[in-house]
């Protein structure tokens, strides 16, 4: 039997924003505008394992904003230690995990249910592994990160991220779109 | 659908029997039921039903049983049922014409459900099915007697009769409106649910017959993602009621589709075509929705979708009875029912000829086979209106039948081709039109293009479809280049691919469209040649005004079937080439769409703020405020507001605009944009700023609060949040491409609330403890960040819109319904209570504070709003300067031109409704109007604001207020906007 395409429900994680206006400090980052990579924490001092779901991801949101995307404390200590760099100084950091809803849509079905409800072209050609895309989703700005494998596995995987206060809306357009492909449906613990 | 393997369902149970009816028809292939005209044939090869399942439905209140893979239309005529429906105008007696979704003849009513094309619906368990547009039955329907007179409801009989007198039209239009045509719609029915999903194949095949089918293999074949588009149930297009060897074919296409992965949509039409092959495809087979609009953007489409049986123009041509050969193979192979007991053929080509075998393969008598290719014709159908009896030939003799087979040619649909920007060449050899000049990413195989063997047929079809595949790779390695988010392309561009397919072309047809004798050219409208005859001879000799002025062409078919023959009658009353009277255009949609499928899936994005459910557990009333839905009040908005002026209040604000800005250029953009000055915002400080667009008209306002020396927090009217993030990024990337400002949308960052009245610096200082809010160190217009009830980083501001000392304080979104939970627990003993927006917006009417949209409107000048020396005109430059400069801002203003003024009704009982009229008093001239209106809680009586002249606008002018109820009442100017506290007492407190 295949994998059940899953949808987790406010995933848990948000992104902290990068703007670096006239500069090309994120070059050096190695993430492009409209790109993204997967970062794997190293295990800290004690640890022997981390568990699926310390990644985070690092994304050319716009082309002077990059997106610290995961768990609140991994993406501060991340922003710490790169704050610190030469070059870094003039970088702005804004916090929006608060004010952002983020869905994680993963399994064989996912991009599928992503054609219900958003116009892109989400094949392999046009949004492989690791594209960043802003887009209209049921009519609400999001930002779409194509993360295979951010929860464990290797089927397509997006990560979704809209402002806060159409999560509910989205929340519920999401799960109608995945009806029809036995969408799992799992809640994480982020409030409303 | 025959597969032995199925078991005898037990829903049979469930099927009663009518009494003489056989359920099933005779069990060994030969004659039909004995003194039925029309009935279901013994089993036969390749037969689309399963007899093994039947399936109950009701025919005008009748119980009948039909099979599973029957349409309504052979469940019917195998009981025997041939009349189904009456003609729009004259009500004359139809029945099948060519058993497939063009029938004109069709259309029933399917329970609540109306229009319903009969001859391809599929027949369902419990199914009402209904004749529409009769009464009292289709039997006998009281509006065949317009056939009566028929001679005088020639084409533009309406436009002529009812033009004049116009008064009387209302009352014409009462009359007529009870002819409409179409079946019932109940208000009541639950609207289903309508689906939607985008696409972006690489190659779209519209047509699934045997070189649709191939096109598709070719192309996958070639690497492309495919998805093949079929009109019908089922694949196979002719073929799928063909013989063994056909039908082998078309099973062996279906395998090799499902081998590539192709996408195979049937009982699904390409509806439209639009720019860059964007698609409309009306999905009707998916199942839990009723319909599916896919919105598909193909790289390449492949148009094929075979061709169109005409029908031929002769008197009596729409009597019952009547059909083409398609509709009898499809009937006979299809369905396995018999459309007749004795037939005449007409024929003119080799499916004519066909019919001839299949008929008598199932027992039906053909009595005569006309051959039109050796000189023979028909002039003319005879017998009762309900009944063909005897078939006229051109020689004058006449046999009796009560089938009539018609095969005299087809129509090539070239629609989607034509929405291509395509224009059809007539054919006149072929007696047909195909399509004109090559397009590049619009390839057309198939009938459409061409005759010949199948193999002939099948190898353009083939070469089509690597050719579409060809262009679409080219296209999509276009498109990876120049989408950053794509994978990266490999190698250079491929080049353009050729067209090196075979030639292919109609064979040589006999040219029939009209008999020697005038009947009904187009079915569905009941326009018949000599119609458009008369037309052309009044002068509409165009083929597009003939067609607007008889509506030939106008109806369910859609042009399907008529277009041809229309374009024909035309061509010979102006003695003319159907070549020169070319054809009319054909536009979406393909085939006729349900309005359902139209508006799909209804998206309406909804925003609820952190606190959103405590609203509503607490007894809020909802209000749409734009996409937010915020309490609008918690019971009573008087109360509430008696409550802030008194105590202290709390008030969700959180659907305020936020913008984070950071950056050396923060001030100039701040001085751009606003009309106010910025260059000495203090950190800590907050000033209020009004936004113009470049003719000066008022945009947007708020307040922008320095937060440190390199950050600032810019706040905007909810429902401008978006419309200002824009304006300044168009701004900054347009304009000011060097300035170094970044600017974030914070809205949902932050959850707001506001504590307003007197008692909110007791309330705040219970949950900021550590905040200094003395007013001399935290005074009016001041911000701060703060830790609130435990929550750091929260910015807190002192800021007043309700006209009371209050603190708006942000707290991050996750921690709002927090803090807002402490605010209440701490506040219980000041008198705490939450109000709503209703109470807000009577607080800031009776403080006299504006809002933007509803107090100004698209020609509101910043200089109407008498804010004074806020609006900078010395300033070297801000967005909308040169218009207000030349407006002004005060006393130079022209009398004429409007501004903001606060007013009260002489009479204090009346809230003049918001809209309402300002009249100069004792006449009729408008000179304004009351923009905002309310009774208010705090001075006892009704407040406004408004717009009116600026000459009327000194204090203690009188005015009329012109009500909605006509009456005229005394309102007179006020001083100041704000009605109460004018001074700013309370606020500064």
């Amino acid at each position: 039997m295949a994998d059940p395409t899953v949808l987790t429900v406010r995933a848990g994680i948000g992104p902290l924003a990068l703007k670096a206006v006239g500069s090309d400090v994120f070059d050096r980052l190695g993430v492009a505008f409209a790109r993204s990579a997967l970062v794997e924490i190293e295990p800290g001092e004690g640890e022997t394992a981390r568990a699926k779901g310390d990644h985070m991801v690092v994304a050319g949101i716009r082309p002077d904003e990059i997106w610290l995307i995961g768990t609140r404390d991994r993406v501060r200590a991340l922003w710490s230690s790169l704050s610190a760099a030469p070059g870094f100084e003039h970088v702005h950091a804004v916090h929006l995990d608060p004010g952002i809803a983020t869905f994680h849509l993963a399994g064989p079905h996912a991009g599928s249910v992503l054609e219900k409800i958003c116009s892109l072209d989400w094949s392999e050609a046009m949004t492989p592994n690791g594209a960043a895309v802003s887009a209209g989703v049921a009519k609400v700005a999001c930002d779409i990160v194509r993360a295979d494998g951010y929860l464990g596995g290797s089927a397509p995987g997006y990560l979704i991220m809209c402002s806060r206060s159409y999560g509910r809306y989205l929340e519920e357009c999401l799960i109608d779109a995945g009806e029809e492909f036995g969408v799992e449906i799992r809640f994480n613990s982020l409030p409303n | 659908m025959t597969s032995d393997s199925r078991p005898f369902l037990p829903s049979l149970r469930s099927v009663r029997l009518t009494p003489g009816k056989p359920l099933l028809g005779p069990t060994e292939s030969g004659q039909g039921n004995d003194g039925r005209l029309t009935g279901r044939l013994g089993a036969r090869s390749g037969e689309v039903v399963d007899r093994r399942r039947p399936i109950r439905f009701r025919w005008n209140g009748t119980d009948l049983v039909g099979l599973e893979g029957d349409t309504i239309a052979s469940a019917l005529l195998a009981n025997d049922v041939q009349l189904i429906s009456r003609s729009m105008k004259y009500h004359r007696p139809r029945s099948y014409l060519t058993a497939d979704y063009w029938d004109p003849n069709s259309l029933v009513q399917v329970g609540d459900e109306p229009n319903v094309r009969s001859a391809h619906r599929l027949l369902a368990p419990g199914m009402e099915v209904s004749a529409q547009n009769v009464w009292p039955s289709v039997e006998h329907d009281i509006k065949a007697a317009n056939g009566l007179v028929g001679r005088f409801l020639t084409a533009g009989f309406y436009y002529k009769t009812f033009v004049r007198p116009r008064r009387l039209w209302p009352a014409y239009e009462r009359v007529l409106a009870t002819f409409a045509p179409g079946g019932s719609v109940d208000i009541d029915t639950p609207h289903g649910y309508y689906d939607k999903r985008y696409s972006h194949p690489d190659v779209v095949v519209a047509g699934a017959g045997p070189a649709g089918m191939t096109a598709a293999v070719a192309a996958a074949e070639a690497g492309a993602r495919v998805m093949l588009v079929e009109h019908e149930p089922a694949l196979g297009g002719h073929l799928r009621f063909g013989d063994a060897g056909q039908r082998a074919v078309v099973a062996g296409l279906g395998r090799e589709l499902d081998r590539l992965g192709v996408e195979v949509l049937v009982d699904s039409t390409v509806t439209g075509r639009y720019e860059d092959n964007w698609l409309a495809i009306n999905q009707r087979s998916h199942p839990g929705v009723v319909e599916r609009l896919i919105k598909a953007r193909a790289k390449s489409l492949v148009v094929a979708p075979g061709l169109i049986e005409r029908p031929y123009v002769f008197a009596g041509n729409d009597k019952p009875g009547v059909m083409t050969s398609g509709a009898v193979r499809r009937l006979i192979n299809g369905y396995a029912v018999r459309p007749g007991r004795r037939a005449v053929v007409l024929t003119a080509n080799a499916d004519g000829d066909r019919a001839v075998e299949i008929l008598e393969s199932a027992g039906v008598e053909v009595a005569a086979v006309v051959d039109a290719r050796a000189g023979g014709d028909v002039v003319a159908a005879h017998g009762p209106a309900r009944r063909l009896e005897e078939v006229e030939r051109n020689d004058g003799s006449r046999v009796e039948a009560d089938l009539l087979v018609i095969a005299i040619g087809w129509t090539a649909p070239t629609s989607l081709l034509n929405m291509a920007g395509d224009r059809p060449v007539y054919h006149d050899a072929g007696a047909r039109f195909v399509p004109g000049a090559a397009l590049d990413t619009v390839l057309a195989t198939g009938g459409l293009v061409g005759d010949g063997s199948l193999d002939e047929l099948l190898d353009h079809a083939r070469a089509t479809g690597r050719l579409a595949a060809g262009r679409a790779a080219l296209t999509s390695h276009r498109l990876r280049f120049s989408t950053a988010r794509a994978r990266a392309v490999d190698g250079p561009e491929p080049p353009w691919p050729d067209d090196d397919r075979p030639d292919f072309a109609p064979d040589p047809h006999p040219a029939l469209f009209r008999s020697s004798t005038h009947g009904m050219v187009d079915f569905s409208e009941d326009v018949s040649s000599k119609d458009l005859v008369a037309a052309a001879a009044e002068g509409y000799d165009s083929v597009e005004l003939l067609k607007r002025f008889t509506t030939a062409t106008m109806g369910p078919s859609q042009g399907k079937l008529e277009t041809v023959n229309t374009v024909a009658v035309l061509a010979e009353a102006r003695g003319e080439t159907i070549e020169q009277v070319g054809t009319t255009v054909w536009r979406p949609p393909f085939a006729p769409v349900s309005l359902g499928a139209l508006a799909g899936r209804v998206f309406e994005p909804t925003r609820r703020s952190p606190m959103h459910d405590w609203h509503e557990s607490n007894g809020a009333v909802p209000l749409s405020a734009g996409v937010w839905i915020r309490p609008d009040h918690y019971g009573d908005p008087a109360a509430e507001v008696v409550n802030t002026r008194s105590n202290v209040g709390i008030i969700d604000v959180s659907p305020l605009g936020k913008f984070d800005l950071r950056g050396p250029n923060v001030t100039d953009l701040l001085n751009l944009v606003y009309v106010n000055r910025w260059s000495k915002l203090a950190v800590g400080a907050v000033r209020y700023g009004v936004m113009c667009t470049d003719d000066g008209v008022v945009f947007d306002d708020g307040v922008t609060g320095r937060l440190a020396t390199d950050r600032y927090l810019l706040t905007t009217t909810s429902s401008g949040a978006a419309a200002v993030g824009e304006w300044m990024e168009n701004w900054l990337q347009t304009e000011r491409p060097k300035w170094q400002v970044s600017v974030t949308p914070v809205t949902d960052v932050f959850a707001s609330m506001n504590l307003a009245g007197p008692k909110s610096r007791m309330l705040l200082s219970r949950l900021a403890p550590e905040l200094d809010l003395e007013p001399e160190r935290f005074g009016y217009m001041q911000v701060r960040i703060a830790t609130v009830a435990g929550v750091e980083d929260c910015v807190v501001w002192r800021i007043g819109f309700t006209g009371e000392l209050s603190y708006e304080v942000h707290v991050p979104a996750d921690r709002g319904l927090e803090v807002w939970q402490a605010a209440l627990d701490h506040g219980d003993d000041l008198g705490l209570a939450p109000f709503g927006v209703e109470a807000q917006r009577i607080m800031r009417l009776e403080k006299g504070h504006f809002i933007v949209g509803q107090d100004t409107d698209g020609l509101t000048k910043a200089g109407a709003l008498g804010l004074g020396r806020l609006v900078a005109l010395d300033k070297p430059d801000s967005v909308g300067r040169p218009e207000l400069v030349w407006d002004g801002t005060g006393d130079e203003r022209a009398p004429t031109e409007p501004c903001l003024v606060a007013l009260q009704p002489t009479n204090p009982e009346i809230v003049p409704d918001e809209a309402c009229q300002l009249l100069r008093p004792g006449t009729n001239e408008i000179v304004g109007r009351i923009t905002s209106s309310r009774m208010s809680p705090t001075l006892g009586r009704s407040i406004c604001l408004g717009q009116v002249r600026s000459d009327l606008a000194p204090a203690g002018t009188a005015v009329t207020v012109l009500l909605i109820d006509g009456r005229r009442v005394t309102a007179e100017i006020q001083a100041h906007h704000a009605h109460f506290d004018p001074e700013g007492v309370r606020l500064r407190g």
